[in-house]
């Protein structure tokens, strides 16, 4: 008797077991949909305007279709930023011919500094294909708080001047821009290219 | 003359790998290659101490900037990332300290001329007990072992 119970129960965990790793598996295959991160916005941007100078007003939106590699950050960063977009660039060579599918975002936090002109001479230099995103400081603010990112002015001892405390995550956009996964700067490459590919898989 | 052209080439690849004074080692260095537009950048190195005092890095330069300095990064309570000056940092007997994106590295400011991928920067170190220790790096777009988020320690 006592031995059906224990077995009953052995059971009991055993099903339980199974159905977390499970869900754990199926979750693996397709990511989350982060419903309180994103959103669109439109902003001035490195693309040329008809003039021929950076500066055109573009949406987020307008790369829909497109799987979408994003990050917030300032140019006169020199640690943190260039790492982020090295990577950013790395991933999407690691996608060989799928590379198009993907469109490489960059917003600066730093507008004052980093006006429309000053990015398209930073950002191509670590894709050609990626676009950088300036605006007013309220526009930034409000994108920045879209996907919850932190970024707050310091000026310390160092001689390098302003300098920004701030949060570092590359964010995953599938190709209707809803945020699906967010990348600290020690996550694998491999990890991340195989992420991009799962959501460069779906319709 | 050919000999010493190679023995020229040899030393310098030599140099941009492994450094020394004393029982202070230096491995792995490499600096970020910036935009030309860039007055900032960073330099990466592993720094082993191998004798059985505590080192300290007093001072560092490099004529490839204005400024030198060395810089940590510190996660503040609500996730976001500070740099933080160090005015020197103590390398234990017998440890290292690993300079890595996203960590310690030496921060070098207002660049003399933009840096591109190949070029070598010459930087020199002044520790408590080692003394000098000149190094020369070389400018790389970046590590991708140091940017993989795998970190081989051996110990």
């Amino acid at each position: 008797m006592i031995s059906r119970v224990v077995r009953s129960r052995l059971l009991g965990a055993l099903i339980g077991v199974m159905l977390i790793s499970w869900s754990s598996l199926s979750m693996a295959k397709s990511l989350p949909i982060n419903t309180r991160l994103g959103g669109d916005f439109e902003l001035p941007s490195t693309l040329k305007t008809e003039a021929g100078n950076p500066g055109k007003l573009a949406k987020l939106s307008d790369f829909k279709g497109k799987v979408v590699l994003l990050n917030f950050g300032y140019t006169h960063c020199p640690d943190i930023c260039p790492m982020v977009l090295a990577r950013m660039t790395q991933i999407v060579k690691r996608l060989g011919d799928d590379a198009k599918e993907v469109q490489g975002v960059f917003i600066t936090f730093d507008p004052n500094r980093d006006t429309a002109e000053r990015l398209s001479e930073y950002i191509p230099y670590f894709n050609k294909t990626f676009v950088g995103f300036t605006g007013t400081e309220a526009q930034i603010a409000q994108a920045a708080k879209q996907y919850g990112v932190i970024y707050l002015p310091q000026r310390g001892e160092s001689e390098a001047g302003l300098l920004f405390s701030h949060s570092d995550f590359i964010y995953l956009l599938d190709r209707q821009g809803r945020v699906r996964a967010l990348f600290a700067t020690d996550e694998p490459l491999d990890k991340m290219a195989n992420d991009v590919r799962s959501l460069i898989a779906e319709e | 003359m050919k000999f010493f052209q190679i023995v020229a080439i040899v030393s310098t690849l030599f140099l941009s790998v492994f450094a020394q004074a004393g029982k202070l080692t230096a491995e792995g260095g490499w600096v970020r290659a910036v935009p030309p537009v860039s007055k900032n950048t960073a330099a990466y190195l592993t720094l082993k101490n191998g004798s059985k005092k505590d080192e300290v890095l007093l001072h560092l330069s490099s004529k490839a900037a204005k400024h030198t300095e060395l810089h940590t990064i510190v996660v503040e309570p609500n996730g976001a990332k500070k740099m933080q000056k160090m005015p020197h940092a103590t390398i234990k007997a017998g440890t290292e300290l690993e300079m890595k994106p996203g960590g310690y590295h030496v921060m070098l400011i207002d660049l003399v001329k933009p840096l591109k991928e190949g070029d070598t920067v010459e930087l020199e170190f002044i520790f408590q007990h080692a003394g000098k220790l000149s190094l020369s790096l070389p400018v790389k777009m970046s590590e991708d072992k140091a940017e993989g988020g795998h970190h081989h320690h051996h110990h």
